[in-house]
């Protein structure tokens, strides 16, 4: 700690007391203009090369710039063009420079640290930057979503396709197996919490057991609140070499997100308002009878087949055919004084989507302001804020004990039974389940509302402490908030028929709470000093962090007609779930640029400490290193190679809780009682460590017109913290054990861009990116085991086991003795069978622009990745799936030992589509009466078509939600559903 | 400028020391930890502990402890859509041992084992509150309860034996794997040095149990804070246990003798009355906030019909069975299971099931197990008169009673009927009987019968180790 603080002092005392005298200057003024087109570039910067002096051009374009009096040289760039150095002559004062486009974005910017960032042409680590628009070209409900096939290297799959997200992303492999594996989420400095707070829809299905929550309530994790709309760019920070300065929380990788900001000169209004629907894109169906004798051969009761008006239901349409209205308006203003000193950018959305099925639907509000206020001629004031209201119904799916998920219906009840009710809205009980369960009763009248209320706010104060024309020396003080209270219900009510059968009580109710904040306080002081031959960034600061979750449940069983309060309820079951974390880190960091901004070299350190660690006082170091170098001479068709090279570590906090042993109370009696968990903690328990180096090139040729960018990464992961299964004879089922334990990933990411048409009119820009990873358990200190809470290695469940990939895929793959009469395997052989994770994935983006019309399109293909189709064990099971035979030899081959739920994930999907037509500026001139600038019609789809060898409804499914190592539990989940919309967008 | 710089250095070592002074120590704020009452033995802490053993063995009585062995001994069939290995994994196939059949009845007995070891453990750090009496009361009840902890593990896991002593999470190799005889010659020590401990406390003159017990074992069957009536069900689980190592291999008639010496003691002056029949110690159930439910409160629960049809004429048990309108049925690998008969005591439709307190051990079943030691013995006279208090209390007065046997046979199929439909619903027990004495076996249920539907039956007796158990031990489970 000592060394700490004494470190800080001096290199304070460093950047203090070198400050020089600003030598004499001249100005030079010009104009930045767009290469061709001649218009104004604005808000492009214009920096003397090897001082602090620079300027940025106003919405003309224009720029004032003092230069020293000798010659110089300017640096010009602005994100999205091609960056220009040019020189400034002894006398020159008038200097007009035109910039290209720059199509294949080479040039964007990138963050490095906790306030630094460089340009892409000189970054050492592969980050995916997704830009503002292209992430919502095809309108997503949820961020994650929006990110899909747009990262190398990042697995993102949805859990299901009910409405509102719940989505799991996987940066470069499996960095934990039973820690936190979610990204870190970093929005304008504040970081977000990603947490999925579950409903308590087990109460009703019975998933778990219990009247509580349980990982199978089909969640949504929060960062699914984030409006899309109000982001400027996503950096996606995959590993530890490029997240070392977020200490512990930077092991699974840092998505840090930055909203968009106001802009000097007058207000421009950014409206969009679309119009959109959605379909249900895959079935499974049923079996369709032929006779009543066919129904009795099959099993089941074939009363009323006779009278059946339909003798073929097709259940999946009547229950999720809907196809309503699904709208998004989106209001921004984006400003600011002439001086640049006030800047705002503020903005509104309102969005509805409808679900394919009754009683579901997200909604979202918000409203975003961020203003920046400038003080004086040094000092800055932020503040961003971000007010939202989602509303997430999800109904009902996935595993169920109760007979009440749709799936679970439709596979267990013959096609001729009607679920519709009568003419007078009377449902009929369902004869072949024990619960009675009426699929389409179920739809209309189980409500399932998540009202989430979230505020995310900053603010922050830059101080310019002093600037020379040599140095200079900024402090910046970042405070940050992400409250969030959700409210979620979970009602059935009295007159469901299952509602009596489950648990002789009729109608429940569960109210569920989450109270989650999260906020941090970041102190950096960045010291710049340029020369000619070099500019040194220093960066020290500290990173004050804190958490509260508090979750509650209180379910009620026997209820009152009509009533939805749980203190109404006959019997009542209570729950709390609270969790503190604080952590506190020092970071300090130098970047180094020199070579003419050929060669720069960053070396880092992060030091933290954290509650959740056995030893709360203990701080551990996450140092890093990295260097680039765009090679000077190259051969006539490349025009730039860069080299790159980084290596660095991060950590992943313990889980909390997991350093104690708890003693479990329970009442019996109205007497309380303790006894030992049946988890055994580990008290000196510590960060997960994740040491990653990764190289690779980045190379742009004909005349940058195509970029090759080629990684290799390894990610070794060490102190890999276990809740290993122990011997039960033991008294407990779970061990968390740490030392010996640690995985490898390797892996490459390449992304080809190619600009292969750019003329006036016609312009065609290809992204195509690849990228595979190879994980593997190289130490384990405890005999290989089975994770908890798999269904069963009769259908394929996860192990953990030295030599093997942490996500393999553990299930029967035979029979060691001859099989029975009927086929059946009494002892069967259990071993690894494929992987979860898939064998490499690749996207391609194509942008075609002719005129005024614009056409993109997002293909993901992603190969290999198994998963577990427990759906079709319930149709194989009824015979009821469509196709009898099929199912029954499926079922023979299971019963036989062979794993034939275990299924190729393998798919291809048209990701987004769209199309839109920029109106002729003279025609939007008349219909908006003068004010607008530009309008644009789009047509856009998601999700429009997946072709895969899949036999189930989608292979991105995870019954579990959000899951580290089994992700790919398919149990009668939500289909999948296409959406299209209808956009008109403009400015004015 | 230079003051400034001063202000800026100053305010960034007010933030960098300010930030160091915080703590950043957080308990855990859900659960109280294990040290926190691994300190003195004092009467708050013992009342803790106590009731979380107790409470442990009420809660390791889940639906499946009941249902998967009275699937495997033919009375029950819970027909689930959404579950088909209720059926598929006791009747149709072996049960996975990486799955949920597999799993059950085993690590939350072994956690109520470890819990009451803690409490044994603990006697010694006592407060001075506590009489050398107590102590004894203390150490004596607490191993009857561990006792009957590891014999319920050994009646879902008989032949693939268990181990005695628990196993260290922190040693290489868990504790070695005993087979069925040694596992119930160690209970019966056990459950003698337990029954020595109650006699001493009594002798230094502890007649109540220094702390409270829950109402099951205070007013439902007797009050077994009484340290008589412990000693009481110390003795009757002895005889149980000695009747089962008298069947097991190696038992001898010495075992039947030490069954029925503890079963007198244990049955001295129960009246042959319903109430004397219904005395014992109980897991008692509450639906309020906290409190666990009867587990067997459950719709699917559904007796097979030869529960039924197998009863004689104007048995009042019949009463435990009811006849629903609508028959219940589901297909299960081909197979159709029908049947209209339920327990009367899981129906949901009777919301009291739910708070129905469950017998640990009902002096109904120590009359018949006195009556089983006695067949063992040949004294089938004997046998008829313990099963006859059971057959014209609970049997009713159209029920003839037994006279004598002519053969073991006879009293067995006797004895196997009274107890079939004397603990209908309260456990293994049938599994436990028609296994020892041989009668799981297509003989008795032969292939493509209602019964045993499957051609593939593997008429299973035991349900395997958890697979986590298994790897624990590097795949070996053989016993020693």
């Amino acid at each position: 700690m000592k060394t700490i603080r004494s470190s800080l002092f001096s290199l304070l005392a460093l950047a203090l007391f070198s400050a020089n005298a600003f030598a004499q200057t001249r100005l030079v003024s010009g104009r930045v203009t767009v290469e061709g087109s001649g218009e104004p570039i604005v808000a492009a910067s214009v920096n003397v090369v090897g001082t602090t002096l620079g300027a940025y051009t106003d919405d003309q374009g224009r720029f004032t710039v003092s230069v020293p009096g000798a010659p110089a040289t300017l640096r010009i760039r602005r994100i999205g063009y091609t960056q220009k150095v040019v020189d400034v002559p002894a006398g020159t004062s008038e200097l007009n420079v035109s910039l290209a486009r720059d199509v294949l974005q080479l040039e964007t910017q990138v963050v490095t640290g906790q306030a630094t960032s460089v340009s892409s042409r000189n970054i050492a680590n592969s980050v995916a930057v997704v830009t503002g628009e292209k992430l919502n070209r095809a309108p997503a409900q949820a961020l994650d979503q929006a990110l899909q096939g747009k990262v190398p290297g990042a697995v993102i799959t949805s859990n299901s396709g009910a409405p509102g997200g719940g989505t799991q992303i996987q940066l470069r492999g499996v960095t934990s197996i039973n820690a936190n594996s979610s990204p870190l989420y970093v929005i304008d400095g504040v970081v977000v919490n990603n947490t999925a707070i579950q409903n308590g829809l087990n109460a009703i299905s019975g998933a778990a057991g219990g009247n509580f929550a349980s990982n199978q309530d089909q969640q949504v994790n929060r960062i699914a609140d984030i409006n899309p709309q109000d982001i400027e760019t996503i950096e996606v920070l995959k590993g530890a070499s490029a997240g070392a300065i977020y200490g512990s929380r930077g092991s699974n990788g840092v998505i840090v997100i930055t909203t968009k900001k106001g802009t000097a000169g007058k207000p421009v209004v950014g409206f969009t308002q679309r119009l959109g629907t959605q379909s249900l894109s895959n079935k499974l169906g049923s079996r369709c009878f032929a006779s009543a004798a066919d129904v009795d051969a099959a099993g089941f009761d074939s009363t009323g087949f006779g009278a059946a008006a339909v003798k073929c239901h097709d259940y999946e349409q009547e229950l999720y055919g809907r196809k309503d209205l699904s709208y998004e308006t989106d209001l921004s203003v984006r400003g600011g004084s002439a001086s640049g000193g006030t800047t705002y950018f503020v903005a509104g959305t309102v969005k509805h989507d409808a679900g394919i099925q009754v009683n579901t639907q997200y909604n979202k509000q918000s409203l975003r302001a961020n203003v920046s206020q400038t003080v004086g001629s040094a000092l800055t004031f932020r503040v961003n804020s971000e007010l939202l209201h989602t509303l997430t119904e999800r109904s009902l799916s996935g595993n169920d004990n109760n007979g009440v998920a749709p799936y679970t219906i439709i596979s267990s009840t013959p096609s001729f039974f009607n679920f519709q009710p009568d003419a007078n809205g009377v449902y009929s009980p369902n004869p072949y389940l024990p619960t009675q369960t009426n699929l389409l009763q179920d739809a209309s009248l189980i409500r399932t509302p998540e009202n989430v209320y979230r505020l995310l706010g900053s603010a922050a104060a830059d101080w310019g402490i002093f600037t020379t024309q040599k140095q200079s020396l900024n402090f910046t003080l970042l405070g940050g908030v992400d409250s969030y209270s959700d409210q979620s219900k979970v009602y059935a009510p009295p007159q469901l028929f299952f509602e009596p059968l489950d648990d002789g009580l009729p109608g429940t109710v569960v109210n569920a709470q989450g109270n989650v904040v999260t906020a941090n306080l970041n102190g950096t002081l960045i010291h710049k000093f340029f020369a000619s031959p070099f500019t040194a960034t220093t960066s020290i600061g500290l990173r004050q962090g804190r958490q509260n979750i508090q979750t509650t449940t209180a379910t009620g069983r026997g209820l009152p007609p009509g009533i939805t309060d749980v203190s109404s309820a006959l019997q009542t079951f209570n729950n709390e779930f609270q969790q503190i974390d604080k952590s506190l880190s020092y970071f300090a960091q130098e970047e180094f640029l020199t070579l003419s901004e050929r060669l720069l070299i960053t070396a880092g350190v992060n030091s933290e400490r954290s509650s959740n660690n056995g030893d709360d006082r203990k701080f551990y170091a996450y140092p890093k290193f990295s260097a680039s170098y765009n090679v000077p001479y190259l051969p006539s068709l490349a025009d730039n190679l860069k080299f790159r090279v980084a290596y660095g570590r991060a950590g992943n906090l313990p889980p909390y809780g997991f350093k104690y042993t708890a003693l479990v109370t329970s009442t019996n009696d109205n007497v309380i009682g303790g006894r030992p968990s049946l988890i055994l903690g580990l008290p000196n328990i510590r960060p997960e460590t994740s040491t990653e180096l990764e190289g690779g090139f980045d190379l742009a040729f004909f005349n940058s017109r195509a970029q090759l960018s080629v990684t290799q990464y390894q990610k070794k992961i060490t102190d890999l913290i276990l809740s290993a299964a122990v011997a039960q004879t033991t008294g407990f089922s779970t061990k968390i054990i740490q030392s010996g334990n640690a995985l490898v990933n390797n892996g490459t990411e390449v992304g080809l861009n190619l600009n292969l048409l750019q003329s006036d009119r016609l312009s065609w820009v290809s992204n195509t990116t690849f990228s595979r990873n190879r994980g593997k358990v190289t130490e384990l200190s405890v005999p290989a085991f089975l994770p908890n809470g798999a269904f069963s290695t009769v259908y394929g469940s996860g192990r953990i086991e030295q030599g093997k990939s942490p996500t393999q895929v553990y299930v029967q793959i035979g029979c060691n003795i001859p099989l029975t009469a009927s086929g059946r395997c009494n002892d069967k052989k259990y071993g690894s069978y494929g992987d979860f994770q898939p064998d490499f994935q690749m996207g391609f983006g194509n942008d075609l622009d002719f005129g005024p019309v614009r056409f993109t399109s997002l293909l993901d293909w992603r190969k290999g990745g198994k998963v577990i189709n427990l759906t079709n064990n319930y149709f194989d099971g009824s015979g009821l799936g469509a196709d009898p035979a099929l199912g029954a030899a499926r079922f023979l081959a299971y019963r036989g030992g062979q794993p034939v739920y275990a299924e190729n994930g393998t798919f291809l999907k048209l990701r987004e589509i769209t199309v839109s037509y920029g109106l002729p500026a003279r025609l939007a001139s008349n219909l908006f009466r003068g004010q607008a600038q530009d309008v644009r019609l789009e047509f856009s789809g998601r999700n429009l078509k997946t072709w895969t060898n899949y036999t189930g409804l989608d292979p991105e499914v995870s019954n579990f939600g959000s899951q580290n190592i089994r992700q790919a539990q398919d149990v009668t989940p939500f289909p999948p559903s296409r959406q299209f919309f209808f956009s008109i967008l403009a400015n004015f | 400028m230079k003051m400034k710089k001063h202000i800026v250095a100053l305010a960034c070592v007010i933030v960098a020391i300010g930030a160091c002074k915080d703590s950043t120590s957080v308990p855990d704020l859900n659960n109280p930890s294990v040290s926190s009452v691994g300190g003195a033995l004092s009467p708050g802490n013992l009342q803790i502990l106590l009731t979380g053993v107790i409470d442990r063995e009420r809660q390791a009585l889940d639906f499946p402890f009941y249902v998967f062995p009275a699937t495997m001994a033919r009375d029950v069939w819970r027909l689930d859509n959404s579950e088909s290995r209720f059926e598929s994994e006791t009747l149709e196939g072996r049960p996975s041992p990486g799955g949920f059949v597999g799993t059950r009845g085993f690590p939350v007995y072994f956690n109520a084992i470890r819990a009451a070891q803690n409490l044994i453990d603990a006697v010694p750090k006592a407060t001075a509150e506590f009489t050398d009496g107590d102590k004894l009361a203390i150490t004596g009840f607490v191993r009857t309860l561990k006792a009957n902890d590891l014999y319920r593990v050994l009646e879902t896991r008989d032949t693939i034996g268990l181990p005695v002593a628990l196993s260290d999470p922190n040693a290489a190799a868990p504790a070695p794997i005993l087979c069925k005889p040694k596992v119930l010659a160690y209970i019966s020590a056990a459950l003698d040095s337990a029954y020595a401990d109650l006699q001493a406390a009594k002798a230094a003159g502890t007649t109540t149990f220094p702390a409270t017990l829950p109402a099951g074992w205070t007013s439902i069957g007797g009050d077994y804070s009484d340290i008589d009536n412990e000693i009481k069900y110390n003795r009757g689980l002895k005889g149980k246990i000695e009747l089962y190592r008298g069947l097991a291999p190696g038992g001898t008639a010495q075992n039947f003798t030490d069954a029925k010496t503890a079963l007198d003691i244990a049955l001295a002056g129960v009246p042959a009355t319903a109430a004397g029949l219904a005395g014992g110690p109980y897991y008692q159930f509450s639906t309020l906030s906290g409190e666990v439910a009867n587990p067997l409160f459950d719709s699917r629960i559904h007796f097979t019909p030869s529960v039924h049809d197998s009863l004689q004429a104007g048995d009042l048990r019949g009463s435990k069975i009811i006849t629903q309108s609508t028959p219940a049925s589901l297909k299960v690998d081909g197979v159709t299971f029908t049947t209209p008969y339920d327990p009367a005591v899981t129906v949901t439709s009777n919301p009291q099931n739910q708070t129905r307190p469950i017998p640990i051990l009902k002096n109904e079943e120590l009359f018949l197990v006195r009556a089983q030691a006695k067949i063992g013995l040949n004294d089938y006279t004997g046998a008829a008169q313990d099963m006859n208090i059971v057959r014209s209390v609970s049997g009713g007065p159209a029920l003839t009673p037994y006279v004598t046997f002519a053969n073991q046979q006879q009293a067995i199929d006797a004895v196997l009927y009274e107890k079939r439909y004397s603990l209908l619903t309260d456990g293994p027990q049938r599994l436990v009987d028609l296994r020892a004495y041989n009668r799981l076996n297509a003989a008795s249920y032969p292939p493509g019968t209602q019964l045993a539907p499957y051609t593939s039956d593997p008429y299973n007796w035991v349900l395997p180790y958890p697979q986590s158990e298994i790897d624990a031990r590097g795949g070996n489970i053989k016993c020693q």
